[in-house]
């Protein structure tokens, strides 16, 4: 930047420097600056163009003297043992920079650089004027404070008092300012009350998870932008009518809609906005300039389906309450409510709201034609903040400034049109429940119905319909192989008819169930197209499930009939009595599935709902006449439904996996190269194991659990297409699928298949935003009939949809992206609360499985602990791995590093259980144990990337998960996690003893050990940077304040100060380094 | 909160909150009560799980 042209310091007065002690206020921006230099986030700005003749030695007159009249124009920082101090220095010339652009552009773009340039509090008083020349008669004024010295208010006297002394070149007759800024930041004006107050109101405030277009990082920066928009002068006299009706303020209305808007995007009824106050409640701090505004945390309450003019009343009660104790430092308040450190998010609230009130100064310099220019500041302080002002013209100018670390541009501006729809329907309607009032856009809405429009054709038909279609057409073509064993159509439909006819002959027919418990072979399909052609519904029974299960199952169906072998049946009977073909309302199959609760149900699918599954599906892989299907999956997961019945559709066929060929990869690639496999269905468990085979290049669906972004990307090569598919038993095997493409990003489960809908609701059911999570609904053509023998769990499960249809609450949590596919979040069972965060297990599994060395996790919460099991990838976990010569002196087994190993058992199978050993860690067990450094170096990736209430307290090294009969990892078997260790540990080494020194001397605490945290012993941000200057006085280590932010356990920093010491050392000449080791080792 | 038990066309039973709009092709059944009442009430009264239009042609 240019040096000033004019009015540059020159002879200094022989006032000295005067030292002030600093507010609370800034304080917190004082700690913010030394953690984060270079953030521009609390820049204060007023900009105007002007146009006509510019005086431009008055201009810097007048800003000296008001320079002069106010210390806080004058104010800069230093440090003294960690404390920081308020340095006012004399009355000087304030220097006016000069620049010069060539049009209203180029003017913006030194705009926005000035505004969003931080400031170095310690070199000058934080105070930027600029002149931008655009032309002889037109120029931008730029005036920049950091808010530090500064508010809006402030701005505000600095403006008019600058146009005061405009005219008369900085002597105007101001009356004389009562009180200085240093004077007022000595005063305490709050009673520990107040403090009371705010603690017992703030007291276990959750905080806002809006829904993020990106995974928030473990920690923010600035990195923001804004978005302008407006509220037309109509709807802003009808909120002002609105306010006068409630007996409140406009303020209120616009800030009972914004907590409407959040509430309905997280799905929150408690949360927390903030609101700044002027803090100006006395005579004598009017005329001040300094940092006296504060922000006020207003805890929103919606619990319980308030109106909007109940959420009013509530409001206005917030606000008043907040206001009557504003003195009280938000700093202060912070330290007492020991909020959970988490350096993903600003502490108490994470969104500002504010109305400005008192505008822009018509005429900032008496003579010139002045109009407020785009400052084009925009980092963001919070993940989003909106301010709103009037304009002349009664309509509403509204700013956004959002994170963009978080969101995307275009879910701002959604956001911000469902804040318009928002306030024109609470405008209308204020007595309706916030949750009901119309919020969605029409385009929004339009955009929900054109996702669904899955509308195809849906033939009346069966599944035998279908079968002997097309065994009418190629009788001859192969339909079934199996072993050696094949069956043509022809064959395939004569057999199944001839067990139509015997089971007709054993006084089975439509309304019937014949449960199969056949082991897989060439008996199966004839049994299976058998029992449909006879009209019964079959039920599967896996001969190789617990008998317990099996007798359950059998006597919950009271099935008529069951079928361990074709042999079971009487012989069919001479002449076979009229046949009673199913029709498409009857039931195919019935499925027995096991939910979080409960026993196990009967899930009965019609016919309608299967043809439909097969037709679609047909449509989407693409399956023809040459399509050889691989049937793996046991018959009681009904995903087999796809595997058997497909090929048989189409014209293909399909090869008849033995059990034993299912759980073998070598082998079941060996079946897919020898039979000419096209086509393959797995969950990602059953993947994991067909990769270890020399697998062709097939079709492949995966799909009975969320699909881990890394095996997608280990996958996806290796086959000819990959296909995510999703659905619940209740609506029919798959309801949603997505091609998965080459270079997978984020993995989604898609759209809807064909006459499938789906929909994102909210705890009552009404449909959430897009990008919002929410249950997922599922409607159309494969909700199944109902829970068997169950109508009080069906009626709960299957609700009303429009037109007298039905939907299924899968109890799943999802989110519409703005592409219109679907995101899985986990069950809504699944999510956990922990010291009230809300945690989905399924966003730290994605993080652990993305590590090196693992190959699957699973994290589940035991007591108030998360805990995290941990496969590794074989073979990965040789002891002299990455880690282990940094941490020589490192055991595992303490808290903060719970880590538990196990040694890989031999062997162990998948499904058999989880086998880990969990031993305490000891020194004879690290000897042992190829993966003893995993659960430290899983922890420190987690903390790189998760805020640390995620981070789990025991991460646990197992061979394998348990899993279910059907392939998916049992949770419920999940075994008890050691407990973790909390030992006490003397520091070891010099740096651990310098740490723990420091820690003592600052905290006032002793006996401090080596695994000791410095928050959970008391510390804070401000006793933070004290620590900080302590080591560097100490050991001449400059630690940065994030550091112990991100370490805060004495062994954790010390490994930190000593990496700096080290690095350090390096840098010096050898000879000198050799002299400074040896001169230490004497020591 | 309050509940309806609500039925459509085919005699399938469900629950909806009482004062939110009931979607066309449904109606209100008579009983209302709290969620687990109206449970209660559906267990006692849907026999036939099977739609009515597969009822009637005698089918499962």
């Amino acid at each position: 930047m240019p040096q000033p042209e004019t009015a540059s310091p020159g002879d200094l007065s022989a006032e000295p420097a005067a030292e002030r002690p600093l507010s609370h206020g800034q304080q917190r921006l004082w700690f913010l600056h030394r953690f984060d230099p270079g953030d521009p986030s609390y820049n204060t700005s007023y900009v105007y163009r002007l146009k006509g003749f510019l005086d431009k030695g008055a201009l810097a007159a007048a800003f000296t003297a008001v320079a002069a009249r106010h210390e806080s124009l004058r104010t800069r920082f230093r440090e003294v043992d960690g404390e920081p101090v308020a340095v006012v220095d004399p009355p000087a010339p304030v220097a006016v920079h000069r620049l010069a652009a060539r049009d209203e552009q180029e003017a913006r773009d030194l705009v926005a650089s000035l505004t969003n340039t931080a400031f170095d509090l310690t070199a000058a008083p934080p105070f930027r004027v600029t002149l931008i020349e655009l032309g002889p008669d037109d120029h931008v004024l730029c005036v920049v404070v950091h808010h530090i010295n500064s508010d809006g208010w402030s701005l505000n006297v600095l403006r008019a008092e600058v146009a005061a002394h405009y005219g008369s070149r900085g002597a105007a007759p101001l009356p004389a300012l009562p009180l200085q800024y240093g004077e007022h930041a000595r005063e305490r004006r709050w009673t520990d009350d107040d403090l009371r107050w705010w603690t017992a109101r703030l007291a276990g405030v959750p905080p806002l998870d809006l829904p993020t277009d990106r995974p928030r990082p473990a920690r923010r920066s600035w990195a923001g932008d804004a978005l302008g928009f407006r509220i037309a002068p109509e709807r802003a006299a009808a909120i002002a009518a609105l306010a006068r009706r409630a007996r409140c303020t406009p303020y209120m209305v616009l800030f009972a809609a914004y907590q409407v808007l959040l509430a309905r995007h997280t799905g929150q009824d408690d949360f927390c906005v903030g609101t700044p106050s002027a803090g100006r409640d006395r005579v004598e701090l009017e005329p001040m300039i300094g940092f006296l505004s504060s922000t006020l945390p207003v805890r929103c309450d919606l619990s319980g389906g308030p109106s909007f003019t109940e959420l009013l009343r509530r409001t206005r009660r917030s606000v008043l309450d907040a206001l009557a104790r504003q003195d009280v430092p938000f700093e202060r308040l912070v330290s007492e409510l020991d909020v959970p450190r988490d350096l993903g998010r600003t502490p108490v609230f994470q969104t500002m709201f504010a109305l400005h009130t008192h505008g822009e100064d018509a005429d900032p310099l008496p003579g010139l034609a002045a109009v407020p220019f785009p400052n084009g500041w925009h980092p963001a302080r919070h993940d989003l903040s909106v301010d709103i002002a009037p304009t002349p013209d009664g309509a509403l100018d509204g700013t956004v400034i959002y994170s963009t670390e978080l969101f995307d541009r275009g879910t701002v501006v959604m956001l911000v049109e469902r804040f318009q729809e928002l306030l024109a329907s609470a405008i209308a309607e204020p007595d309706l429940p916030v949750g009901a009032l119309r919020m969605l856009p029409e385009a929004e809405l339009g955009l929900l119905d054109a996702w669904n429009a899955t509308g195809a054709e849906l033939p009346e038909a069966t599944l035998a319909d279908l079968v002997l279609a097309q065994a009418e057409a190629t009788p001859g073509a192969v339909a079934v192989v199996c072993g050696a064993q094949t069956l043509t159509y022809a064959e395939l439909t004569a057999r199944a008819a001839r067990v139509a006819a015997r089971l007709a002959a054993a006084g089975v027919g439509r309304g019937s169930l014949v449960a199969i418990r056949m082991e897989r072979g060439p008996d199966l399909l004839p049994a299976l197209l058998g029992t449909a052609m006879s009209g019964a519904a079959y039920l599967p029974v896996d001969p190789g499930y617990p008998e317990a299960r099996i007798a359950y199952v059998l006597e919950d169906s009271a099935a008529a009939l069951v079928l361990t072998s074709l042999d079971d049946l009487p012989p069919a009977p001479a002449a076979p009595g009229a046949a009673d073909p199913p029709r498409p309302g009857d039931t195919a199959y019935v499925l027995y599935t096991s939910g979080s609760t409960g026993r196990p149900k009967g899930v009965a699918v019609p016919h309608r709902a299967l043809v439909n599954f097969l037709l679609a599906m047909r449509s989407l892989v693409g399956s023809t006449p040459r399509d050889v299907w691989l049937a793996l999956t046991s018959l009681s997961f009904d995903i087999s439904a796809l595997e058997l019945y497909l090929p048989l559709v189409t014209g293909g066929r399909v090869v008849v996996a033995d059990a034993g060929t299912a759980v073998d990869g070598a082998e079941a690639a060996r079946l897919v190269r020898e039979t000419g496999v096209t086509h393959v269905q797995a969950t990602p468990s059953g993947w994991r194991v067909l990769l270890t085979g020399d697998l062709p290049r097939v079709t492949a669906l995966t799909g009975g659990e969320p699909l881990p972004p890394r095996l997608a990307r280990e996958l996806r090569p290796r086959v000819e297409r990959l296909v995510n598919v999703y659905g619940p038993t209740e609506t029919t095997v798959w309801s949603t699928a997505w091609e998965v493409p080459a270079d997978p990003g984020g993995i989604v489960i898609g759209r809807p298949i064909a006459n499938t809908t789906v929909h994102v609701v909210d705890a009552a059911g009404e449909t959430v935003p897009i990008g919002s999570p929410g249950e997922l609904l599922i409607g159309g053509a494969g909700v199944a009939t109902g829970y068997l023998g169950r109508p009080a769990l069906t009626a709960e499960r299957f609700v009303p949809g429009p037109g007298g249809s039905r939907r299924y609450r899968t109890g799943d949590r999802v989110r519409l992206l703005r592409d219109g596919t679907l995101e899985f979040l986990g069950r809504t069972d699944h999510q956990v609360k922990l010291r009230g965060h809300r945690i989905e297990p399924g966003e730290i599994e994605a993080v652990l499985d993305s590590c090196p060395g693992v190959r699957q996790s699973v994290v589940a919460v035991r007591g108030d602990l998360l805990v995290a099991y941990v496969v590794p990838v074989p073979g990965t976990g040789d002891g002299g791995g990455a880690g282990a010569g940094a941490g020589t002196a490192r055991a595992a087994g303490h808290a903060g590093h719970a880590g538990t190993i196990s040694a890989p058992g031999a062997g162990a199978a998948a499904g058999t259980g989880a086998t880990g050993h969990a031993a305490e860690t000891s020194d004879a067990a690290d000897a042992a144990d190829p993966y003893r450094d995993l659960p430290d170096l899983l922890r420190e990736r987690l903390a790189r990337e998760l805020p640390g209430y995620m981070v789990p307290g025991v991460l646990t090294v197992v061979d394998a998960l348990p899993l279910t009969p059907n392939g998916k990892v049992d949770r419920s078997a999940l075994p008890e996690p050691p407990a973790p260790v909390r030992e006490h540990v003397a520091p070891r080494g010099d740096a651990e003893e310098l740490v723990a020194e420091v820690f003592a001397e600052v905290l006032g605490v002793t006996g401090i050990g080596a695994f000791d945290d410095f928050f959970a012993l008391g510390g804070h941000s401000l006793s933070a940077a004290r620590v900080v200057s302590r080591i560097r006085a100490l050991a001449e280590v400059d630690v940065p304040i994030r550091t112990l932010f991100a370490r805060s356990t004495v062994d954790g920093l010390a490994a930190e100060v000593e990496e700096l010491l080290v690095a350090e050392l390096a840098a010096l000449p050898e000879e000198e380094a050799r002299r400074l080791m040896e001169a230490g080792n004497q020591a | 909160m309050s509940h309806l038990v609500v039925v459509n066309h085919e005699e399938q039973y469900s629950i909806w909150p009482s004062g939110r709009e009931l979607p066309d092709g449904w109606r209100a059944e008579g009983f209302s009560g709290d969620r687990e009442e109206c449970l209660a009430h559906i267990e006692r009264v849907w026999t036939d799980l099977r739609p009515l239009s597969v009822r009637g042609a005698g089918g499962a």
